[in-house]
């Protein structure tokens, strides 16, 4: 744990001198240039972020998006969870089949398909948000079902435990930790691909923002909303191990 | 003398990978005593024991012949700790007893007080909001057997799970089972691969055989008459003299 502070403090330092170090090049020395913009710009294209680019409310669509698909997957998987985890049904065999098929399907494909079927509709994101989410969690899940020690499941019989209870209270429990543990990697790739989508798509979310700014070729701007997307993941993937830790993760007292 | 657990030509066996039928248990008869408060089943390494167990537990139902426990027809499962540790990490300490309470729908100050006991008799006072993660083999051997007790039942089922400890732990949970077998009159049925404690923690032991797998012959441990030297001598020379069991499969 203080490793871990340590190393954290480390990061901290590097980063406050990496952002010195822009400062002071792209500030005073390299001005006029076409690889970063100067600090006093990316200040200044604040203002018109939030003013002509109305980062607030693409913002707010992007992370709607985002936390919508994954607690609803998160919690659909956590409904049916005591079928999902017992023994072998045809639901878990065809999600399993389709996961499996769909690792070998690059995302942006699905993304074309739906673009196809749905044209410009804000549910686009919403779908395949949902459904990457749904799938990932779900092979997760397998995986993770077939790695649950027999021993815990025969404790758990042998005292008397049902089927129902063996996969409420054991089955589930013992994946739960994992299937938690991978949110902040789909929470990374769902922010990567909803502002492909929305890049591609228009409309409305950061993706629209990303885009913009390059079609005006607005360095600053550019330079400002990636800050603050980094910002938001940070954040959010944050709260998401806060939590994890809080309900999850199980205590080592 | 009444016979307490009775176990009758248990056969099992199944199809391999290669198609052939493999005979794991082949009728495999022996009963213990009222008096037999602690049994061992000493056994070659990977010779069925676990799954002998887990037929007379009731998990494995899949078999021929027949199990009595007191005379009758075992209704329910016998609690059965398997050989790696098996309480739930999840849960703390008084959540794993708790879970039995709740699966017989028992609550309230009878559940406390009963909880309190199991966890005074299994010497895990002062750890009840302990988790098991990153605890000792012998802590979570305490937790899955005060969870074992909860259930009431007249006899409990260990496989082997003592193998990874060391001795001195060994020692404390030997004494540990042999108070509470007396105390609560729970009688222990141990699978076992190690001569020493089988000896160390038995009142009887059987000696089984590996393909397949049969009763060779039983022991009476009388530690009255004998220091647990001379016992373990007495096993050694008569798995050699039998020359049925591969020593190399025991732990001596």
């Amino acid at each position: 744990m203080e490793n871990k502070i340590n190393r954290r403090g480390k990061y901290v330092y590097l980063l406050v001198a990496f952002v010195l170090f822009w400062i002071v090049l792209f500030e005073f020395i390299l001005s006029s240039n076409l690889i970063l913009p100067r600090p006093y710009f990316v200040l200044l294209s604040l203002g018109d972020l939030f003013a002509d680019y109305h980062l607030i409310f693409n913002i707010f669509s992007t992370i709607s998006v985002i936390y919508f698909s994954i607690i609803t997957a998160f919690f659909i998987i956590w409904l049916f969870r005591i079928y999902l985890v017992n023994g072998h049904n045809i639901i878990r065999y065809t999600v399993a089949a389709l996961g499996w098929f769909a690792g070998f399907i690059p995302s942006i494909l699905i993304v074309l398909f739906l673009f196809y079927w749905l044209g410009s509709s804000e549910y686009v994101k919403y779908i395949f948000g949902f459904f990457s989410c749904f799938i990932l969690f779900f092979i997760k899940l397998e995986d993770e079902t077939s790695k649950i020690g027999n021993e815990y499941i025969d404790a758990a019989a042998s005292i008397g435990a049902n089927s129902k209870m063996i996969a409420g209270k054991i089955r589930w429990k013992s994946v739960e930790p994992a299937i938690a543990g991978y949110i902040p990697e789909i929470h990374l790739y769902l922010w990567s691909m909803i502002i492909v989508i929305e890049y591609i798509k228009g409309g409305s979310g950061l993706g629209v923002v990303f885009r913009t700014a390059l079609l005006y070729r607005d360095l600053p701007v550019l330079f400002s909303s990636a800050l603050i997307t980094v910002i938001v993941v940070f954040i959010g993937e944050s709260l998401i191990k806060y939590l994890n830790n809080r309900y999850f993760i199980r205590s080592a007292n | 003398m009444n016979d307490f657990l009775e176990v009758r030509d248990i056969t099992k066996s199944y199809i391999g990978e290669a198609g052939s039928k493999l005979l794991v248990l082949d009728k495999v008869s022996f009963s213990t005593r009222e008096e037999d408060y602690i049994t061992s089943i000493l056994a070659p390494a990977s010779s069925g024991k676990t799954t002998l167990l887990k037929i007379i537990s009731g998990l494995d139902y899949q078999h021929e012949g027949g199990i009595l426990l007191k005379g009758n027809k075992v209704a329910n499962k016998i609690p059965f700790i398997p050989e790696r540790p098996s309480s739930f990490p999840w849960l703390d300490v008084e959540g794993n007893i708790n879970l039995v309470f709740k699966m017989m729908e028992e609550s309230g100050n009878v559940a406390r007080y009963k909880m309190r006991e199991l966890i005074d008799m299994t010497g895990l006072t002062g750890y009840e909001n302990h988790f098991p993660s990153n605890k000792s083999q012998g802590f979570r051997f305490r937790i899955s057997l005060a969870r074992t007790i909860a259930v009431s039942s007249a006899i409990i089922l260990l496989d082997d799970s003592f193998k990874a400890m060391d001795n001195e732990t060994k020692d404390e949970l030997f004494q540990l089972l042999k108070n509470i077998s007396v105390e609560r009159k729970i009688r222990f049925l141990i699978a076992s691969s190690n001569i020493p404690d089988a000896f160390t923690v038995s009142d009887r032991i059987f000696l089984m055989r590996k393909n397949p797998v049969s009763i060779v012959s039983d022991i009476n441990i009388d530690k009255n008459n004998k220091g647990p030297e001379q016992i373990k001598n007495q096993i050694t020379a008569f798995i050699k003299e039998e020359n049925i069991i591969n020593m190399a499969n025991f732990s001596i």
